[in-house]
């Protein structure tokens, strides 16, 4: 009969209602927390109000208080650890993992600081192997740490051991069936492994949850794009457009599933929104492109794939298209060229197309 | 105190009676201090809203009113016109929110007060009625619904309600003492591990309760409140210039 208190309403006595959160108690705590000034020479007071600060997501002034408590102690781990958390909060990952191995170095066994460091090291090309090592510390310590196994997981995904990643994201649901974050992860996961109808599940949990999480309803138009669900996918991307609508990608992912459902009128239209706030977006000249080519716009569609190449002439898929367009239009020399540049460029993973490809080349030179 | 004559399964059944008096006072006392929490955050959301919500709402509207007006004067400027429709989404925004403590207000029976004679109270009535210190499974499910209401009562610094509630339960027939030994022992056992559930399931509580938004802004006033800082006054003083302030600008703009 434990009650939910996350649910932010909760019953007291009959006809009572006491609510645990609200964006007025929220404003409270924050001009609370930046008005209390600590006893300056209390250093674990300045480490209180540096955490609150990081909640808060004012790193710059946490910093500043973590700053003051290490003046006061240059040996405290806590200050350290929490300075490296203002410095992942700044995206500075290089200099907060110096401050989680100060922490470490000072006490060994601090969960905090290892978990702290995974994070960083999680932001890193090529970190995630490291990222690892630092959550299994954590977790040797304490084999309850949701936060260990959800970076635990994110380590896995990144290091493409999907498997694995999932039993850690189960691992924190069982710890707490209400964290959004966890749901999220694993219904990445789950579409990460083709299994699209139960990742949809996971990012309804989240959205229950916390109906404001962007990544689940972004993550979730995915899978349904997957399912081929186009109209429910197209639904998800409105919902963030409505909120940020200058969020390019999703422009872009809106245009794609209006484009597989043969709506390309309205897809050229997401593509040239987005484009107006981002001309520098490869992905949107080219699925422009695709729309135009599939209205019978070959000239167009050309032009839009130009486009893109202009960015970035390394564009594979840009190339095979181009060469389809300048096949259809009778421009047999400009297609051979377009179909070589692809065959050059392909990624091995387009074996089909690169046959394909190759066939349609053979032809066009045996003509 | 083991007596040489008792047999070991007397000396066993001892035990855990005395392990069994020990976790019911642990019961008894954590179920004390949810429903004491409960009831303080319950009165200080109120106190909050009204030293310090609601101002913020006066504030949002003045500043709402603010940016209306300099938009109106500047018709051109496209800034001020989406300040001004952001300005007013926020008071609109903080006016429901407020919305919702009125009605607590309404509903207040004035500050929590845990007096000793309602602590002592709830504690007689915990001990003698808790639904884990029963194995009947219909008993408990009658005293599941007793205890809402003692906790309510509580809650309410209701004295009588609980007095009333003692009077027509303190004769309840169901502390019978057992038959044999080694059935006495099972039903030991038993309640032990249900008072332990219980426990287990009240720690989460205080800890998800811990975690609320209410309850960080709590805890800091009662450490401040220690140190002999009013913090409530203190930041209702604050918005009180901010709001002057803003009356002032508005005036300036009116002219």
């Amino acid at each position: 009969m434990a009650e939910d208190f996350s649910n932010k309403i909760v019953k007291v006595g009959s006809d009572t209602i006491t609510r645990y959160s609200n964006a007025l108690i929220q404003r409270g705590i924050e001009d609370l927390t930046i008005s209390v000034q600590p006893d300056p020479r209390d250093a674990s007071a300045w480490i209180h109000k540096g955490n609150s600060l990081n909640g808060l997501k004012r790193f710059e002034d946490a910093m500043q208080c973590f700053d003051k408590a290490l003046d006061l102690n240059p040996k405290d781990a806590e200050a350290w650890s929490g300075k490296g958390n203002s410095l992942h909060g700044l995206k500075r990952e290089k200099e907060a993992i110096l401050c989680y191995d100060e922490a470490l170095e000072i006490a060994p066994m601090f969960a905090t600081a290892w978990n702290g460091k995974g994070k960083s090291l999680n932001n890193f090309y090529g970190g995630h192997s490291k990222a690892l090592h630092c959550f299994d510390k954590a977790l040797e310590l304490n084999p309850r740490d949701a936060e260990a196994w959800k970076g635990k997981g994110r380590s896995l995904i990144s290091l493409n051991r999907l498997e694995e990643a999932l039993q850690c994201c189960d691992k924190v649901l069982e710890l707490d069936p209400r964290d959004s974050e966890a749901w999220d992860d694993k219904g990445y996961t789950l579409n990460r492994l083709e299994r699209f109808d139960e990742s949809v599940r996971c990012f309804d949990n989240a959205l229950e949850i916390d109906p404001r999480d962007f990544r689940a309803w972004e993550n979730r138009g995915h899978s349904l794009d997957n399912l081929g669900r186009y109209e429910e996918a197209i639904r998800c991307y409105d919902i963030i457009l409505e909120i940020y609508p200058r969020y390019v990608i999703t422009w872009d992912e809106k245009g794609n599933s209006l484009n597989s459902l043969g709506r390309f009128e309205e897809a050229i239209l997401c593509y040239d929104k987005a484009l107006k706030t981002n001309p520098g977006f490869v992905s949107l000249w080219h699925d422009k492109g695709i729309s135009l080519h599939r209205l019978g716009l070959f000239e167009e569609a050309i032009r839009c794939y130009d486009k893109a190449l202009e960015i970035n002439p390394k564009h594979a898929k840009g190339w095979k298209n181009k060469a389809l367009a300048e096949e259809r239009l009778g421009r047999k020399e400009d297609a051979v060229r377009s179909y070589k540049q692809f065959i050059e460029l392909a990624q091995p993973k387009y074996q089909e197309q690169i046959i394909d490809a190759k066939q349609r080349l053979r032809k066009l030179e045996g003509e | 105190m083991n007596n040489k004559n008792q047999t070991p399964e007397e000396i066993e059944l001892q035990q855990k009676e005395e392990l069994l008096q020990q976790k019911q006072e642990l019961l008894t006392e954590r179920e004390l201090a949810l429903s004491t929490l409960q009831a303080d955050l319950h009165s200080f959301e109120i106190e909050y809203y009204m030293k310090v919500g609601e101002k913020y709402v006066h504030l949002d509207r003045l500043q709402a009113t603010l940016d209306k007006i300099l938009a109106a004067k500047m018709p051109h400027d496209v800034n001020a016109k989406k300040r001004a429709a952001e300005s007013d989404k926020k008071a609109q925004q903080s006016t429901s929110d407020a919305a919702q403590f009125k009605q607590l207000k309404e509903d207040d029976k004035g500050k929590f007060q845990a007096t000793p004679e309602l602590k002592s109270l709830y504690r007689e009535l915990a001990k003698l009625l808790h639904p884990d210190l029963t194995l009947d499974p219909e008993e408990k499910q009658r005293r599941h619904k007793l205890m809402q209401q003692i906790n309510e009562a509580y809650q309410a610094g209701d004295l009588k309600r609980l007095t009333d509630i003692w009077e027509a339960e303190k004769n309840n027939p169901e502390n019978i003492k057992g038959d044999d030994i080694g059935s006495a022992l099972v039903r030991a056992i038993r309640k032990i591990a249900q008072i332990e559930k219980r426990i287990a399931a009240l720690e989460y509580d205080f800890e998800q309760l811990r975690k609320t938004d209410l309850f960080v802004l709590f805890e800091v006033v009662q450490k401040e409140a220690a140190k002999g800082m009013n913090q409530l006054e203190v930041m209702a003083a604050e918005l009180e210039t901010r709001i002057t302030f803003l009356q002032n600008q508005i005036e300036q703009a009116n002219k």
